[in-house]
């Protein structure tokens, strides 16, 4: 066979597969040249599987015209390219069975019946020659390559799943799990999730839908994995093979601090115990807590108990200054934390609520009056007051008669906080006579809530009625 | 008596009803298996000093610790302008006694005062009305007869009022506590002395409720209590 001088590349009818790594030309050892003997020029064939690059360079220093025909059906038939005039240097690729395909008409507008599968080729120039390299190259890109990624053939190596993993609480779907392809010319795909049919391997954990892009939803605490299959997808030697990718999930529990206040009380008495109470709540249920606090403000009586009871061991400097934190497990898998603020507060000081309640009794069997203090109690850090709700705290008084001739001067009475969390103060002075008018009787009073001092007043009971001065604490 | 206000951690205590942390006082149970009566009288005190003290001050020490009441009738006097006479202090130490003989003890020191059991109750009233009818505490009432009392002042004067001629005057002070009963009180009860009725009354509002009279003659005034002294020490 014939040919240009400048050829590029011809190898036909090798012994040995050729194999290049990238991007290059790869070749069929199969492919036969059906050229008739002396035919003066290339051989093209677009027969089945295969195609003709063909490459012409201008290897002069000024522009020049050449002229490309495909001869065909013996050579009766021809297809003539329109003249090509290529610059210095330029080089044009021209895919034959793109011509076939496209129906370019050539210059004299006839197409390249779909019929035609081989001839050959003629690069015919300018008077002079030698302006023009030509290459013309046949190959079968399904048949020959030799797994090697490369032209027309781009494979994947792996899948992975975008994540890789997902956590979930029950009944929480995941967002999208996308699935890319690590390519063999070392891209990376995306939107590989069509071809995969994913499936979970423990349905009680977690379940995954067949669509496109996955979601997937827990079902039950636990650890399993999304499995992913992808058959019939291009692999190497353009054939095809199934790759597997897979997702973890962890399917965990949760916990939510559902009950209790911002704020617990200082102090060890039972009632105040009780009021420090935090509830938590565990989903699903069954597993273990595990309540903890920022600093040594308070303690548990139980912190593996889904309701606690605090103590309050010492009061807060600021407000919210202690956080409390609860901890849930089940079947090996652990919630994310739930945490709350709170307040230590101390029982601090009263302020008299309203004006004192006097209630006259004029006989005829008793005489004098009922008179009814209201404070409201007060806590620190913050001077704030303790909102109704709060009843049975207990309230102590310590008494001290200074004139009255009582044996013991000092003495101790006890009540609670109202339903209004206030303390009610009865000052009583009665008689089954008439009060002298100038009775009088002073005392020294101490009060305290919760096991705290916050008050100490001077009473003065007179026939008129009580009078009391508050000798503080005033905030 | 005047406070002084601490910083609040120095504020920080806690009601007991059982005993208080004292040098003074030296107080303590001692609850030995096997040993010890099921009366609270029979209770053994561990130890009780007194260092220039009276004996009502022991008294207060006592009502703090055990779950007794106390109620103490004072030396009236004819008028509210007459100072009384300070009571005589005492310092002495008594120990691994019962609760009784502790109290036969204070009274030999301050024979002032006698006692008397009645029920949960300690009373404590002055040795020369012991046998004193017309002293209105020993006087009878033949029939007391409550109906929905609402509180220990409301019983008082009840009974009071169901007491023979002569009347008794007397006035109720209440000094802040809460003395109303658990629930309207309707009782009948007979042949009680005066006294016998207030320590009704008083056990009413709880074990360790007792009361106080103090003021003059002409002007009794009776102090119902939770107990005697206070738990509280502030600086």
């Amino acid at each position: 066979m014939g040919g240009q001088p400048q050829r590029v590349l011809r190898l036909l009818r090798a012994d040995n597969l050729l194999c290049l790594r990238r991007r290059a030309y790869v070749f069929d050892a199969r492919l036969e040249n059906r050229l008739g003997a002396g035919f003066q020029g290339e051989y093209w064939s677009i027969e089945g599987d295969n195609n003709t690059f063909v490459t012409v360079k201008n290897i002069t220093p000024k522009a020049a015209t050449c002229g490309i025909a495909l001869h065909y059906n013996q050579g009766g038939s021809t297809y003539e390219m329109p003249p090509l005039t290529l610059q210095p240097g330029e080089a044009r690729v021209i895919n034959l069975k793109r011509l076939q395909k496209e129906k370019i008409a050539d210059a004299k507008g006839a197409v390249l019946p779909a019929t035609v599968t081989f001839g050959g080729l003629k690069l015919t120039e300018e008077a002079g020659g030698r302006h023009f390299l030509m290459e013309a190259t046949v190959f079968n890109p399904r048949t020959g390559t030799c797994g090697v990624c490369g032209f027309g053939c781009l494979y994947p190596l792996s899948l992975v799943t975008v994540p890789g993993g997902i956590d979930l609480l029950i009944a929480q779907q995941s967002g999208d799990i996308t699935v890319n392809a690590n390519m063999c010319d070392g891209t990376v795909q995306t939107g590989w999730g069509c071809q995969c049919n994913f499936s979970s391997k423990d349905t009680t954990v977690a379940t995954v839908e067949a669509l496109c892009i996955q979601h997937a939803t827990g079902v039950g605490v636990g650890s399993t994995s999304l499995l992913g299959t992808a058959t019939g997808i291009p692999g190497p030697r353009c054939g095809e093979q199934t790759l597997l990718t897979s997702c973890s999930v962890s399917v965990r529990p949760k916990v939510q601090i559902t009950g209790g206040n911002n704020f617990v009380f200082s102090g060890s008495d039972s009632t105040l115990i009780q009021f420090n109470a935090q509830q938590a709540q565990g989903s699903p249920s069954g597993g273990v807590y595990s309540w903890s606090a920022s600093n040594n403000r308070v303690s548990f009586d139980n912190s593996s108990a889904a309701i606690v009871h605090l103590t309050g061991i010492s009061p807060s400097t600021g407000l919210l200054d202690t956080t409390l934190t609860v901890n849930y497990s089940l079947n090996q898998q652990s919630a994310s934390p739930a945490s709350r603020s709170i307040t230590v507060r101390i029982f601090k000081f009263l302020q008299q609520s309203g004006q004192i309640q006097v209630i006259q009794l004029n006989g005829p069997n008793v005489f004098g009056y009922d008179a009814n203090v209201f404070y409201n109690v007060f806590t620190n850090p913050g001077g704030q007051i303790v909102s109704p709700g709060y009843s049975g705290i207990p309230v102590f008084e310590s008494v001290t008669i200074t004139s009255g001739n009582f044996p013991v001067s000092l003495t101790q009475a006890s009540g609670a906080t109202d339903q209004n969390s206030q303390i009610v103060d009865q000052l009583s002075l009665r008689s089954n006579m008439p009060l002298d008018p100038s009775l009088q009787v002073k005392a020294n009073q101490d009060l305290g809530v919760g096991g705290f001092f916050v008050r100490n007043n001077t009473l003065l009971y007179q026939a008129s009625g009580p009078s009391i001065t508050n000798n503080g604490p005033f905030n | 008596m005047k406070f002084k206000i601490g910083s609040e951690l120095l504020l920080l205590f806690f009601l007991t009803f059982h005993c208080i942390a004292s040098s003074n006082l030296a107080l303590e149970q001692q609850a030995a298996a096997g040993n010890r009566s099921t009366d609270a009288f029979d209770q053994q005190v561990e130890h009780l000093e007194l260092r220039d003290e009276s004996i009502f001050t022991a008294i207060s020490k006592l009502s703090q610790s055990v779950d007794v009441a106390f109620s103490i009738e004072g030396i009236l006097l004819p008028k509210q302008e007459i100072q009384p006479p300070p009571d005589p202090k005492f310092s002495a130490t008594i120990q691994g006694k019962t609760l009784k003989e502790v109290l036969d003890w204070l009274c030999a020191m301050d024979p002032r005062y006698t006692w008397r059991r009645d029920g949960n109750t300690t009373n404590f009233f002055p040795s020369a009305k012991l046998d004193d009818k017309l002293y209105f505490l020993n006087r009878k009432i033949p029939l007391i007869m409550l109906h929905e009392a609402k509180d220990a002042g409301d019983a008082v004067f009840a009974a009071l009022q169901q007491l023979p001629e002569p009347k008794a005057h007397l006035i109720f002070l209440q000094a802040g506590g809460s003395l109303r009963f658990a629930k309207l009180w309707t009782e009948t009860m007979s042949d009680l002395t005066v006294r016998q009725a207030f320590n009704r009354i008083a056990q009413e509002l709880g074990p360790t409720f007792g009361w106080q009279i103090g003021g003059t003659q002409s002007s009794p005034i009776i102090m119902f209590h939770y107990r005697l002294g206070s738990p509280s020490s502030r600086e």
